[in-house]
């Protein structure tokens, strides 16, 4: 995985003396936070925010155990998460109360698709358009439609292991027809 | 974090749907979190199915800025305004060819549409200037059953979600091209769904 994937998605990179964490950890924070402030503009600073504090703990030889990164950056990113939650959390309920008057919207949006780009979404529709069908079928059914697991392998007659390995498969295949072949792991 | 995750538990009760779906409960959507941020297998499948979900045609990740609700009402004054003066005018004043088109149903859109494999795929022209198109399905009794905006110039839903069993009953659609502010700029004709 090169260092700059984080790119892939739309928004700014991280400090240049932080991007060697970008690559396999930029975007797993963006869509970490994103989850829970909404808000991608947000969710990109905490997610800076976040590999800034892990950069700097690794320089300063304060991680004396590697294989804990994955742990003590998920940690960082949900501390500084709560941190924001709090000093914006009165601000957020009074809004969103008047937003729900206002709309009449009770149900929260599908906030971690607003972290895929738009152009993204393009190269993906394209990707999808080269599959063949049974791997556009199986991820239409899953991604597209929502549908449960268990229709999902009814339909198209498969046990839910099989389903899985297909699932597996398709998405692998799609990540090689965006060109991200060497970001998939097996 | 009372849950623990582990690859096998992700395979078994495929978690990374719920959880891309918004659906998986509070505390083990964290503990999930917790695992894919060290296991690049777990990742890729919350990666890879949140960019198809995102690329579904009916969805577009825009939202609605606030100041453009003060220029949406200085257009709807126009708008009434306009009316107002047309009502005013005489009855029998000609009506423009362009007249008919945007505030008609005859605009030609070159509407496509038929149901394959339980899905409903349709495509329409482009309209210079249109920012989304609105797209509405009626049942033969002119109930609306579905309205999706995009976009894209194609949409396919599952034919479930329209209610409807392919090949059965009539099902007629129609598309609107609306501007940035969400104004019609051209409407088309009531046209049936192809049966197959």
């Amino acid at each position: 995985m090169s260092p700059l994937q984080g790119d892939r998605y739309s928004g700014g990179l991280p400090l240049a003396e932080d991007r060697d964490l970008a690559g396999p950890y930029w975007e797993r924070v963006r869509l970490f936070a994103l989850r829970r402030v909404g808000d991608p503009a947000t969710a990109e600073d905490l997610a800076q925010e976040t590999l800034r504090v892990a950069g700097a703990v690794l320089r300063e030889g304060r991680l004396s155990n590697p294989d804990a990164l994955p742990a003590f950056i998920f940690q960082t990113a949900r501390n500084l998460c709560m941190q924001r939650h709090r000093s914006g959390a009165r601000e957020s309920r009074a809004l969103g109360r008047l937003q729900a008057e206002h709309t009449g919207q009770a149900e929260p949006p599908d906030t971690l698709l607003l972290i895929v780009g738009e152009e993204r979404c393009v190269a993906v529709r394209r990707a999808l358009a080269r599959l063949e069908s049974g791997d556009r079928q199986l991820l239409q059914f899953l991604y597209f439609d929502d549908l449960p697991t268990a229709d999902v392998s009814a339909r198209l007659g498969v046990t839910p292991d099989a389903l899985r390995v297909r699932k597996h498969r398709a998405l692998r295949r799609l990540a090689v027809a965006l060109g991200d072949a060497g970001d998939v792991t097996p | 974090m009372s849950d623990v995750v582990t690859c096998e538990r992700v395979e078994r009760e495929a978690l990374d749907l719920p959880y891309i779906r918004g659906t998986l409960p509070e505390p083990l959507a964290e503990a999930f979190e917790a695992h894919y941020f060290g296991c690049d297998t777990c990742w890729a499948l919350v990666r890879g199915g949140n960019e198809v979900r995102a690329a579904r045609p009916s969805f577009k990740a825009t939202r609605w800025p606030h100041s453009w609700t003060l220029a949406l009402a200085a257009l709807l004054v126009g708008v009434v305004g306009v009316g107002f003066w047309r009502l005013s005018q005489p009855a029998d004043a000609p009506i423009s060819p362009s007249s008919l088109e945007r505030g008609g149903t005859a605009a030609p859109m070159g509407l496509r549409a038929a149901m394959v494999d339980r899905r409903l795929a349709a495509e329409w022209s482009k309209v210079p200037g249109a920012a989304s198109y609105r797209i509405r399905f009626f049942g033969s009794d002119g109930a609306l059953l579905l309205q999706r905006q995009t976009a894209d110039t194609a949409l396919m839903v599952a034919s479930d979600s329209l209610g409807v069993s392919p090949g059965t009953g009539a099902l007629l659609w129609q598309v609107q091209a609306l501007d940035r502010l969400g104004g019609e700029l051209l409407r088309s004709a009531l046209v049936e769904v192809a049966p197959r």
